[in-house]
C-alpha cells in the first residue's frame, strides 16, 4: 500500500535520519531540517510523518536515554529499514532524474 | 533547569492527550528539549509562544491523524462509548427547540460572560508580566521616620540606591529610575516624550535587551559622558521614520543632540504604576517610549538625599521576599540619617503586585459575579433538562425495562446537555469575542496589560470548562432522578404528566436563581450608587468648555529659560476672540502633574529650627487661573498681574477653618519653610480667599491649599476656557505657541470635562459590567419562574379543571397559580438578602457614599425583582384561570 512516491516531508525526514546517523532522535531530525531548509517545523506533523514511516516499516524506531531538559522522557531514535532505504533510493532517483540537466536557474527564468 | 522557563503545563498536558501513547514521550520530551533551547536563545516568552503554536498544530492534526489511521477501530469505539447517545441527543434536541433554544441562550450569555471577565482576570492577574522569569523582578520602598510626622512609606533616594547596588548581594541587579517628559525634536513636529532616566543595569533587572544597538553601560551613566538615548519601537517608526540607520544617529532632546544607542523590542512594555497619574489622555500615554541615563543629573548634595527614585530589583532567584527584605534593611538601616529622615525598615514588593493590586479586588469581585451567573445558569438548564426529562420518562422506562444500565441512562440524559454547553460555549465565544473590544475600551485607563486582554486559547478553554461544568451541575439533577425511581414506578406514571418529586426540585432550583440573582442585583445596585453618588458631586470648578494643556518648558543648557514664554502665551490667548480666561497652575485638578508639598508657617513667627512644622499643598498658579476654572472667589480677589512676580497668595475655604481659628484671612501672612540649606521662609500674604474644590477625584475630602504666583515656574498647566467647543482652539493656540518661541512645545490638550468623567472611569466599568451581569441574572431568573410557573400550570390542568367544575372562579385559580409561583422565589429573595449582606462585605473598598448594607439599594434590588416575577408568572396564571373544564376533563 501507499504512494510510490515519497511525499516531500517524508523525503526531507528519511534524509535528515540519514544524516544524523547514530544521532537520529526527533528533536535532532525535525532540528536538521528547520536548519537546512530554514523553515518552523511543526512537532506534530513531523511526527505524524514520523509514525506513518514507522507504520509502512520505513523505519524502526528504539527509545534512549532519558535526560533532565526533556523532563525524565527517553528520546526517541529511528532508523531507516532496508525497505525505507529502498525507498529513499527510489524516490531520490526520481527526483534527480528529473532534474537532470536543469540547473535552478531554470525555475527563475521561467517564472519571470 | 530553572523552575520559570517550564513549559506550560496545560499546554504538555493537551499534547499528552492528543498523542498516541507509543508517540507520546518522543514528542512531548522533543517539545521539552527543544522548548528548553529557546528559552535560552530566545526567553521565556518566546518559547512559551512557540510551545503554544506547537500545541495548536498538535491540537489540529493529531486526532484526525489517529483517527484516520485506525478508522474501523475509531468509529467503533466512539460508536460504543457515546456516538449513539450523541447523535441521538442531537436528533432530539433538533426535534424539540422548545427545549434547546432557550438552554442554548443561557449557555451562550453565561459563557460570554465569564469569558469576557476571564480575559480581563487572565491578561492583568494570572499571567506573568512580560519579562524572563518576571515574579523575580521586585520594588524596593523604605519605611522611613521623620521628624515630626512619624513613620510613613517612602520612595527611595539616590543614596539608598547605590548603597543597596553596592551592598546587596541578594539583588544581582538593581536599578534606579525616574520618570522624565523629554521634548523631542524633529524637523516634523516638537513633542514631549513619556520616558524614564534609568540606572545602567535597567535592562539586566527586566532581561530585555534593545533589538537594535545596545543598552547603557556603566560609563553611559557617568556624569559628563557623551549623551546618549534608548527609543522605544514605536518612537522610532513613528518620529523617527524607521530609519535603517538610528544606531549613532543624533535626536534633539530638550534642545541637546543625543545619539541613539538602542532600539527596544517591539512588545516591550513597562507601565510606570506611578507615571500613569501624569498622563491626561489615553492610557497609552502612561506607555515608555525613551529611555536616559540617569546621571544625565549629577547626584550630589541635597538632591542624593531627595527621595524621587524608583528602585526596581531582580532578586536572586529562590530568594524569598522575606530574606530578600531583610538584606535590603540591613543596608539601608546602616546608611544612618538622610535628610530628616531615618530609614527603619524596606518593603520589598514583586513589580507584578505593584501593578496588580489596584485592581485586585475589583477583577475578583467581577470573576466571582461571572460565575453566579453561571451557577444561574446551571440551575436554569435543571429546571429544562427536568422538564425534558418529564416528556421522555416513558422512553427511559422502557430503555431501562429493556435492560439499559443506569450508566448508560444517565449517559444519554447527560450527552444532551453536554452537546447544548458545547454549541454554547462556541456561541458564547464568539459574542464574547465581538464585545471584548468594547468592553476593553472603556476599561479604566489605570488598568495594567489592558493592551494584552484578548480571546486566546486559555479562554477558550475556560469557556468550554465553564460551560462542560455548568451542563453537569444542571444536568445531575434529572439524571439522577430519573434513573433513581423503580422501573415498575416509572412505568405506571409513565403515561401521566402530574409530577410528584419534580416539582419540590423545581421549586428549589428555582430560589437558588432567585437567592443568586438577588445577591447579584444587589451588588450591582450598590456599585451603581457609587458612579451615581460620585458623577454628581460638585467639583467646585467648572470644567465644561475649557481646553487644557501642559508645557514644560524647553532650556538649552547654559542658558537661562525662557520665563517670559508663558506670560506672553496667556496674554495672546486672552485676545483669541471667544477666549473667555485663561490661566495656569502647576496642579491641575483630574491631571495630578505637580510638586511635592512644602512645609509650611503660618503667622510671622519664625520657624523651629529643630522640628518640622506642617506640609501643605502650595499650587504656583498663573493670574486668570480662578476665573478661567470658575472656581468661587468667597473673599478678597484673586491674582493679578504685575510687572514682578506678586507676594500675594490666595487661599481655599478648607485652609481658613482648618488653621486659622476665626480669625480674618485676608492680611493673613503665611510663608513655604526649606531647609536645604539653612532655614529660609517666603512669606505671603493672603489677598483672598475661594472655594473648596475636588483635586483629584470627586467625593473626595478638602484640603487646605495655598496659591501663590508661579511666574517663575518651568512647567505649567494650562487652561482656557471659551464660548463655544474649546477643542477648537487648539490648532490656534499651538500657533501661537510656535511664533512666540519655536523651542517650546505643547503637549496633552484636552478637554477638562474628559479629564474629569476619566476620573470615573474605573467606577464606571465595574458598576457598568456588575450592572450587565446583575441584569443578565435577572433576566435568566425570571426565565426560570416563568418556565417553571408554565410547566407546574400545564401539570395541574387537569387539577383546576375539577376545581373549575366544582365551582372555582377565574380569580381564585389565578390567585393559586401566583402564590405557589411566588413562593419559592420570596423564599429565593429572602436568602438572597441574607447573602447580599456576606457577599457585599468585602466591597466596601470599591463603594463611595452608600454603605455595603444600605437598606435602600436592598429595597430597590429585591423591588425591581420581585415585580419583574409577577411579570413572570402572571402569563400562565391568566392561562391557567382562562380554561375550559369541558375540554381538559375530556383529554384526560
Amino acid at each position: 500500500m501507499g504512494r510510490k512516491v515519497l511525499g516531500e516531508l517524508e523525503h526531507l525526514l528519511l534524509v535528515a535520519i540519514l544524516r544524523r546517523g547514530d544521532d537520529a532522535y526527533g528533536a535532532a531530525i525535525i532540528g536538521e531540517i528547520e536548519r537546512r531548509t530554514g523553515q518552523e517545523l511543526s512537532r506534530a506533523g513531523a511526527y505524524i510523518a514520523l509514525q506513518r514511516l514507522e507504520r509502512k516499516e520505513l523505519i524502526s524506531a528504539r527509545d534512549g536515554e532519558q535526560t533532565a531538559d526533556r523532563g525524565g522522557r527517553p528520546r526517541r531514535y529511528f532508523e531507516l529499514t532496508s525497505a525505507g532505504r529502498a525507498k529513499l533510493d527510489a524516490s531520490a532517483a526520481s527526483l534527480f532524474a528529473m532534474w537532470e540537466g536543469l540547473s535552478r536557474d531554470a525555475i527563475e527564468a521561467d517564472s519571470q | 533547569m530553572s523552575p520559570h522557563s517550564r513549559s506550560p503545563r496545560l499546554a504538555r498536558r493537551l499534547i499528552e492527550i492528543l498523542t498516541p501513547r507509543a508517540q507520546r514521550t518522543g514528542l512531548v520530551g522533543d517539545l521539552e528539549e527543544a522548548h528548553s533551547q529557546i528559552v535560552q536563545s530566545a526567553g521565556a516568552a518566546a518559547a512559551r509562544r512557540w510551545y503554544w503554536r506547537q500545541t495548536l498544530s498538535t491540537l489540529l492534526r493529531m486526532p484526525a491523524e489517529q483517527w484516520a489511521a485506525r478508522p474501523a477501530r475509531a468509529v467503533m469505539r466512539i460508536a460504543r462509548a457515546s456516538g449513539s447517545d450523541i447523535r441521538f441527543a442531537a436528533r432530539g434536541l433538533t426535534k424539540q427547540p422548545g427545549f434547546a433554544l432557550p438552554a442554548l441562550c443561557i449557555f451562550t450569555v453565561g459563557v460570554a460572560a465569564n469569558a469576557v471577565v476571564f480575559s480581563f482576570v487572565d491578561a492583568v492577574l494570572l499571567r506573568s508580566l512580560p519579562y524572563p522569569n518576571a515574579e523575580d523582578v521586585v520594588m524596593l520602598w523604605p519605611r522611613v521616620t521623620e521628624a515630626n510626622r512619624g513613620e510613613l512609606m517612602s520612595t527611595p533616594t539616590y543614596r539608598h540606591a547605590m548603597a543597596w547596588a553596592e551592598r546587596s548581594q541578594e539583588f544581582p541587579s538593581l536599578a534606579a529610575y525616574e520618570s522624565a517628559v523629554t521634548t523631542l525634536r524633529t524637523p516634523a513636529r516638537t513633542a514631549p516624550i513619556n520616558g524614564l532616566n534609568i540606572s545602567a543595569s535597567w535592562n539586566d533587572v527586566l532581561g530585555v535587551e534593545p533589538i537594535r544597538g545596545r543598552s547603557f553601560t556603566t560609563a553611559d551613566d557617568t556624569p559628563g559622558a557623551p549623551p546618549v538615548a534608548i527609543i522605544s519601537f514605536d518612537l522610532w517608526h513613528n518620529e523617527l521614520n524607521a530609519d535603517p540607520a538610528i544606531i549613532g544617529r543624533a535626536i534633539d532632546l530638550d534642545g541637546t543632540s543625543t545619539a541613539v544607542v538602542g532600539v527596544m523590542p517591539e512588545d516591550f512594555w513597562f507601565f510606570d504604576p506611578y507615571m500613569f497619574f501624569r498622563s491626561s489622555g489615553d492610557r497609552s500615554t502612561a506607555d515608555v517610549h525613551l529611555w536616559l541615563p540617569l546621571h544625565r543629573r549629577s547626584w550630589e548634595g541635597w538632591i542624593a538625599d531627595y527621595p524621587s527614585l524608583r528602585v526596581l530589583a531582580r532578586r536572586a532567584p529562590g530568594l524569598s521576599t522575606a530574606a530578600a527584605r531583610d538584606a535590603a534593611e540591613a543596608v539601608a538601616r546602616g546608611l544612618g540619617p538622610i535628610g530628616d529622615t531615618e530609614t527603619i525598615g524596606v518593603e520589598v514588593k514583586s513589580l507584578a503586585d505593584e501593578l496588580r493590586e489596584p485592581v485586585r479586588a475589583q477583577l475578583t469581585a467581577l470573576f466571582a459575579a461571572g460565575l453566579l451567573v453561571l451557577a444561574i445558569v446551571a440551575a436554569n438548564l435543571g429546571s429544562l433538562s427536568l422538564t425534558r426529562a418529564d416528556g421522555r420518562r416513558v422512553e427511559m422506562a422502557v430503555r431501562a425495562a429493556l435492560g439499559a444500565g443506569r450508566a448508560r441512562l444517565l449517559r444519554l440524559a447527560l450527552a444532551e446537555n453536554l452537546l447544548i454547553a458545547l454549541a454554547g460555549s462556541f456561541g458564547g465565544l464568539l459574542l464574547a469575542a465581538v464585545v471584548l473590544d468594547t468592553v476593553v475600551r472603556i476599561a479604566p485607563r489605570a488598568l495594567p496589560l489592558a493592551h494584552s486582554i484578548h480571546l486566546d486559547a486559555r479562554v477558550a478553554a475556560f469557556g468550554v470548562l465553564v460551560a462542560a461544568l455548568g451542563a453537569l451541575a444542571g444536568g445531575l439533577v434529572p439524571a439522577f432522578r430519573t434513573v433513581a425511581d423503580s422501573i415498575p414506578t416509572q412505568l405506571t406514571r409513565a403515561g401521566r404528566t402530574e409530577d410528584v418529586g419534580g416539582n419540590r426540585t423545581r421549586s428549589i432550583l428555582v430560589a437558588a436563581e432567585v437567592a443568586i440573582s438577588v445577591t447579584l442585583l444587589i451588588a450591582a445596585t450598590l456599585m451603581l450608587r457609587t458612579f451615581v453618588d460620585l458623577h454628581s458631586q460638585e467639583p467646585g470648578f467648572d470644567a465644561e468648555s475649557v481646553l487644557t494643556f501642559q508645557s514644560s518648558l524647553t532650556t538649552v543648557p547654559g542658558e537661562p529659560p525662557n520665563l517670559d514664554f508663558y506670560p506672553e502665551l496667556l496674554r495672546t490667548i486672552q485676545t483669541i476672540p471667544g477666549v473667555v480666561a485663561a490661566g495656569g497652575t502647576t496642579h491641575l485638578p483630574f491631571s495630578e502633574w505637580g510638586a511635592g508639598a512644602p512645609e509650611i508657617i503660618i503667622g510671622d513667627a519664625e520657624p523651629d529650627p529643630d522640628t518640622r512644622g506642617e506640609r501643605m499643598q502650595v499650587h504656583w498658579i498663573l493670574p486668570g487661573y480662578v476665573a478661567a476654572a470658575g472656581i468661587d472667589v468667597l473673599q478678597g480677589e484673586t491674582l493679578k498681574w504685575s510687572d514682578e512676580p506678586t507676594t500675594n497668595a490666595i487661599v481655599n475655604a478648607a485652609f481658613v477653618e482648618q488653621h486659622l481659628d476665626g480669625q480674618p484671612a485676608l492680611g493673613t501672612s503665611v510663608g513655604t519653610v526649606s531647609r536645604s540649606e539653612g532655614i529660609s521662609v517666603t512669606r505671603f500674604r493672603i489677598v483672598g480667599v475661594i472655594g473648596n474644590y475636588a483635586q483629584s477625584s470627586l467625593g473626595e475630602k478638602p484640603q487646605p491649599r495655598i496659591f501663590v504666583d508661579g511666574r517663575d515656574k518651568v512647567w505649567m498647566h494650562f487652561i482656557v476656557r471659551a464660548q463655544g467647543e474649546p477643542a477648537a482652539l487648539t490648532a490656534t493656540i499651538r500657533g501661537i505657541a510656535r511664533d512666540l518661541d519655536p523651542a517650546q512645545p505643547l503637549g496633552k490638550f484636552a478637554r477638562w470635562q474628559y479629564l474629569v468623567e476619566e476620573s470615573l472611569s474605573s467606577e464606571r466599568f465595574y458598576s457598568s459590567l456588575l450592572g450587565a451581569f446583575g441584569l443578565i441574572a435577572l433576566l435568566l431568573a425570571a426565565a426560570g419562574v416563568y418556565g417553571t410557573v408554565s410547566y407546574t400550570v400545564s401539570a395541574r390542568l387537569p387539577e383546576f379543571g375539577i376545581r373549575k367544575a366544582l365551582g372555582a372562579d377565574d380569580r381564585t385559580i389565578a390567585r393559586l397559580v401566583v402564590s405557589s409561583g411566588l413562593a419559592p422565589v420570596l423564599a429565593g429573595a429572602l436568602v438572597g438578602l441574607l447573602g447580599a449582606t456576606a457577599a457585599t462585605r468585602s466591597m466596601g473598598a470599591l463603594l463611595h457614599g452608600t454603605s455595603p448594607t444600605d437598606p435602600s439599594s436592598y429595597a430597590l434590588a429585591v423591588g425591581v425583582f420581585l415585580g419583574v416575577a409577577v411579570l413572570a408568572v402572571l402569563p400562565p396564571a391568566r392561562r391557567a384561570s382562562r380554561l375550559d373544564p369541558i375540554e381538559v376533563l375530556r383529554t384526560d
